[in-house]
């Protein structure tokens, strides 16, 4: 369903992945594991353009992506959740909602009372300026706000990272629920707790190049193989 | 006495000042940009409405049709002009996006000088406005009433648009993170484009109105831009409210100013701008980030 073919990225001069090859089937979890710097958040941002593709092909859907800009890229059904929670700063929780531009179909599939459903901590709070929220809730916001677009796939970056395990146990149990209902995710992770709980494929990067390709058991397998790519635990 | 007409005077003062400082406000809180042409845009709008109305002579309601078609035509030009030159500004060098506003500066320059040259033109008040108003205590123009509530309804209609409708909310999730809002599906070019024809059709309504009080003059683009610059800063950049608090502000100390001290008046209000900031670096509405 999404598709890089030697894909490479650049930020301005200074280029950041080296022919990334990588697939996500419909409703699969594919997990991007590498170090840090390894070329994670730029695999995320090339297929949603914001960084800029050198070379290569992203296709969503056997479309290709090099001609939109993010916005429109956005309304195919691809739905970015970025580092670090990006909530919107002075914005309520509930406009951090509404912000999302979407279609009629995306509308009447996740009106927003489906997102409190998912993440019954925020109907509480959504009146509270989205800044003010714990680490965890701001989390749960931003894949709410992501699901807004209603997508077909869902690019995570790091989504863990700062969580108690708590919380943690929280968003994988929510995720688990999305994948079920038929949503792919592209999950960039440094901790395995959630590839553990969701993922199909595995794909480490390392210096903006997958370096090991396989099924969640395979790497299982070859762990010794990927090791000294990842340090994670 | 007295200080009812000063009163009435500052309010003029300050309804037209945030006319033109929430444009300014909202074009560098959305699009990042210090417009220094905003004030040029300023004065071409009381030309405009000094041609409209002389053009249309005879006609009784000349001065009407000014107040609708200048800020509609000002939000066209707005528009285009977003569209072929400010749009390549955004995230520039500092230096680089100022320069070509300062290019708009002497052309508007160029422009008044060359169409309609030195000398003042005054516009004539609405004669539906002309009767003597009692307010304050004293007797007024009914114009200056009018002013003050047309600057009053823009300010509580900007204030509707921006807090209230989807449009306000896609503007300010815009102007706090453009990145996430294009990943959500925002046209966050065509937010910018409609920002800009907003910002200038305030511009030119604020021309238009100030017309038939203290006419059109060749320097006044630049004196305009500065007071707005000033209004901007002390309520905040890209604070529409703060620059709504600090017009009023400034327009009251304007008018007394000059019962106190004529030749410094408008010193007075860069005196309270460099107090405000050593106060308050972030301005008075902008909690520091
Ligand atoms: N905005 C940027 N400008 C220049 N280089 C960057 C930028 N962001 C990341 N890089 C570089 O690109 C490489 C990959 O970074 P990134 O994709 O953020 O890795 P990861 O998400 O795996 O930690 C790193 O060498 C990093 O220094
Ligand atoms: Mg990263």
């Amino acid at each position: 369903m999404l598709e890089l073919e030697g894909v490479h990225a650049a930020y301005g001069a200074t280029p950041a992945l080296f022919g990334l090859s990588l697939t996500v089937a419909p409703g699969q979890v594919a997990a991007l594991l590498g170090r840090n710097g390894a070329g994670k958040t730029t695999t995320l941002k090339s297929v949603v353009r914001l960084v800029t593709v050198t070379a290569g092909r992203v296709r969503f859907r056997g479309e290709d992506l090099a001609r939109l800009p993010p916005h429109r890229i956005a309304l195919t059904g691809i739905a970015y959740v970025p580092e670090e929670r990006r909530i919107i700063a002075g914005l309520t929780v509930e406009e951090n909602l509404r912000v999302t531009r979407r279609s009629p179909a995306a509308r009447a599939a996740w009106p927003i009372e489906r997102a409190y459903d998912l993440f019954p901590p925020l109907a509480g709070l959504r009146h509270r300026p989205g800044t003010r929220l714990s680490g965890g809730e701001q989390q749960m916001l931003c894949i709410a706000r992501a699901l807004m677009l209603d997508p077909a796939i869902l690019l995570l970056d790091e989504p863990t990272e700062g969580l108690a395990p708590a919380v943690i146990e929280v968003l994988g149990e929510r995720l688990a629920t999305l994948k079920a209902a038929g949503l792919a995710i592209l999950l960039a992770e440094q901790s395995s707790v959630l590839v553990a709980r969701l993922a199909d494929t595995a794909h480490v990067i390392d210096r903006g190049a997958i370096r090991y390709s396989g099924t969640l058991a395979d790497f299982r397998a070859d762990r010794q193989a990927t090791e000294h790519l990842l340090f994670v635990g | 006495m007295l200080i009812g007409l000063q009163v009435l005077g500052g309010l003029v003062s300050a309804a037209i000042l945030f006319l033109v400082a929430a444009g300014l406000t909202l074009i560098f809180g959305v699009c990042r940009v210090l417009n220094l042409a905003h004030g040029t845009f300023y004065m071409l709008g009381l030309y405009a409405a000094y041609s409209l109305t002389t053009a249309l002579h005879g006609l009784p309601g000349a001065f009407w049709l000014a107040l609708v078609l200048v800020p509609l035509l000002w939000a066209a030009i707005g528009a285009v002009l977003e569209a072929v030159l400010f749009r390549r500004l955004y995230g520039v060098d500092v230096l680089l996006q100022i320069l070509p506003t300062i290019a708009l500066v002497f052309l508007g320059q160029d422009l008044v000088r060359a169409v309609w040259g030195l000398t003042p033109r005054l516009v004539s008040t609405p004669p539906a406005l002309l009767f003597p108003l009692h307010i304050f205590g004293v007797t007024a123009p009914a114009y200056y009433a009018f002013v003050v509530l047309a600057g009053i309804v823009v300010a509580a209609g900007l204030w509707l648009l921006i807090a209230r409708t989807d449009w306000g909310l896609l503007v300010r999730a815009t102007a706090r993170d453009r990145v996430v809002a294009a990943t959500l599906g925002v046209d966050t070019g065509r937010i910018m484009t409609s920002v800009f024809a907003l910002s200038m059709a305030l511009v030119g309504l604020a021309g238009v109105l100030f017309a038939p009080i203290g006419g059109a003059s060749p320097g006044m683009g630049v004196d305009s831009t500065v007071e707005a610059f000033a209004v901007v800063v002390v309520g905040g950049l890209g604070s529409v409210w703060g620059s709504a608090a600090a017009a009023l502000g400034f327009g009251m100390l304007k008018s007394f100013g000059i019962l106190v001290a004529p030749r410094f008046a408008v010193a007075f209000v860069f005196v309270a701008m460099a107090a405000v900031l050593v106060f308050r670096p972030a301005g008075l509405f902008r909690a520091p980030e």
